[in-house]
């Protein structure tokens, strides 16, 4: 069985491999695959979020008795990630390629900013304090709820 | 668990890295002045002119740089933030600018302020260094570029040091036997220790995370460790502690290794990333690590043929071609993404992109002219009659490096005096 650090790690790139597709079909202006590939991307992404937001970071806030810190930062980033999201599909509907890849530069640093914390130092602690229950959190998020 | 030290808290605001990415801009240009006034002075080893160029690069220039990326890169690599970041920016910002003015005019003009302005340098040097050593040294997390990172800044703090030596001797112009020692110590920690290594660390981690490559293999994060016994084998050398030939071909071909390792796999991982795209910033790491390739070549010649003189090509390719490139490349990164990202922290959702702040087409373009420049500096090894020429074209494309810089800033000004447009402002900060 997988550590939680190896299991969403694996996750991340993913979405990785989705959003490089998406900017190098919106790059050469193929907007019918971009449309596909954003609909994978983003729904990979926000399935990813939620397990997190709903089993990883409650369980966490739990160990520590306190919702803020650095479970807080990471929601918050979230936002802002979803906020870029939700304008580069815009950008899509418009076919705007100049405002998608200004901003899809900026997704790409605001995300691999955002994983590499959580690959660092969050999953890390994850594990180590949630050892016991390693399996049983797995199990939760890949049950988990998307909305 | 969470130990009290630690926040994945995002930034320091953003005047305190800022400061110092727009002023280092200023003393490339003083510098390319001096060249353009004073050509011939370039080709001789040891001119004060020359030793005034060459830190109005490496402090004015790549000091200043690092000291801001520093403050903004602790949070996201160790989850570790600087205490009261605007204080010590503050005051270490105005310290490196007085020092910087201080050193490289001292040097030329009045010997007199050589001490005062060393001793300021090493204060703005320590003021954000050492904290940041600390914090790096106590944090709970490892990784190759918290590790690449002490080690770089241990070398950057005695590199000072031995600067401040080296200023005090100038000052009094009283050399001690081992002066040539110090001097050799001073250029292996500045050069390998310092900068090299703390390019090499930032590479581990933006690499990967910007341009999507493969990450670096556990061997190539074995390199900080690796130069920094180089450089204390080197140590040993430079104090005749080991002496002969054969001890010096050695530390110079353990250096060039070390360099073409580092330059040769970070080439290929720009032939090995997924997101195909190639800004100009691509192309600013690719012109920064052939140089460094070719600073190995140069640096084999040297020693090993025992050409003389091939100081000022060294120079060239490793202070402007490897060094001054990394930066811009840098530059053009982090500006355009802080902008966006405070902006975004105060909750306004319709922000100018990341190129709305520096168009591609304005940095190409001041790409070019830093190509023409280093090409015409390479040139001027063979006619010295052109060093003139390249030293306009460097002046021109630091003006427009500048330019393109307040162009980002005047906007971001711009833009955060606008009303945030969703009602209530969700707070990221
Ligand atoms: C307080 C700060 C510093 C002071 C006062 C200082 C002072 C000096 C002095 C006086 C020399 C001339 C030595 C000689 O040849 O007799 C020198 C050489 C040199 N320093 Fe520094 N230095 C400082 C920081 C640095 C830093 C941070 C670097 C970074 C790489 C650096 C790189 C060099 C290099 C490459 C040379 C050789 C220049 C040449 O031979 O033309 N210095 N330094
Ligand atoms: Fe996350
Ligand atoms: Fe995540």
């Amino acid at each position: 069985m997988s550590t939680i650090k190896e299991y969403l790690t694996h996750e991340h790139k993913e979405c990785d491999s989705f959003f490089s597709d998406l900017e190098t079909q919106v790059a050469n202006r193929e907007w019918e695959s971009a449309q596909e590939t954003f609909g994978k991307f983003f729904h990979e992404t926000e399935a990813h979020f939620q397990k997190e937001e709903k089993v990883l970071f409650p369980a966490l806030e739990e160990m520590t008795g306190s919702s803020e810190g650095p479970t807080q930062v990471m929601r918050m980033e979230h936002g802002q990630i979803r906020s870029a999201m939700s304008q580069m599909d815009q950008d899509l509907k418009n076919k705007d390629v100049d405002h998608f890849l200004g901003l899809s530069e900026t997704f790409n640093i605001l995300i691999q900013q955002h994983n590499m914390k959580e690959e660092q130092i969050l999953y890390s602690m994850s594990d180590n304090a949630l050892m016991g229950r390693k399996d049983q959190i797995i199990d939760l998020m890949e049950h988990v709820e998307v909305e | 668990m969470f130990s009290s030290n630690l926040s994945l808290d995002q930034a320091p605001p953003l005047s305190a890295p800022l400061r110092f990415f727009l002023t280092a801009p200023l003393f490339a240009i003083i510098a390319s002045i001096f060249i353009i006034v004073n050509p011939e002075a370039m080709f001789m080893h040891k001119d004060l002119m020359t030793i005034a160029v060459v830190h109005l690069f490496t402090i004015g220039y790549f000091g200043l740089i690092m000291l801001g990326a520093l403050q903004q890169m602790l949070p996201v690599l160790a989850g570790v933030n600087l205490p009261r970041p605007v204080v010590l920016a503050t005051l270490s910002h105005i310290l490196m600018v007085l020092g910087t003015l201080g050193l490289s005019f001292g040097l030329i003009y009045f010997h007199s302020i050589i001490m005062i302005s060393s001793l300021m340098l090493f204060a703005g040097f320590a003021i954000i260094l050492l904290p940041s050593l600390l914090l790096l040294l106590k944090g709970d997390f490892q990784n190759p570029t918290i590790n690449g990172m002490r080690i770089a800044i241990v070398f950057g703090l005695l590199t000072v040091l031995l600067g401040v030596h080296l200023g005090l001797s100038y000052s009094n112009y009283n050399f001690s036997v081992l002066h040539q020692s110090f001097v050799d110590l001073h250029i292996a920690m500045g050069t390998m220790g310092w900068i090299l290594v703390l390019v090499i660390s930032v590479a581990f981690q933006v690499i990967p995370m910007f341009y999507v490559t493969p990450k670096f293999s556990k061997f190539c994060m074995k390199w900080p460790f690796l130069i920094a016994g180089i450089i204390l084998f080197w140590g040993l050398f430079v104090f005749e502690i080991f002496t002969g030939r054969v001890v010096q071909i050695v530390g110079v071909l353990l250096f060039v290794v070390a360099m073409s390792a580092f330059a040769s796999v970070g080439l290929k991982r720009f032939t090995q990333r997924k997101r195909p795209i190639a800004d100009t910033t691509v192309w600013y790491w690719r012109l920064s690590l052939g140089s460094l390739l070719l600073t190995a070549l140069v640096l084999i010649a040297k020693t090993v043929l025992v050409l003389d003189g091939l100081e000022y090509l060294v120079g060239v390719l490793f202070g402007f071609g490897f060094g001054v490139s990394v930066l811009n490349g840098m530059l053009y990164k982090i500006i355009p993404f802080l902008s966006w990202f405070h902006l975004s922290a105060t909750g306004r959702f319709d922000i100018p992109t990341m190129r709305d702040f520096l168009p591609e087409k304005g940095a190409k373009r001041q790409f070019y002219l830093h190509l023409v420049a280093l090409i015409a500096l390479l040139i001027s090894f063979f006619i010295h009659e052109l060093l003139v020429v390249a030293g306009i074209v460097l002046l021109l494309s630091f003006l427009y490096l500048w330019f393109n810089l307040i162009q980002a800033t005047k906007l971001y000004v711009q833009e955060s005096k606008k009303e945030p447009v969703m009602a209530g402002g969700m707070s990221w900060n």
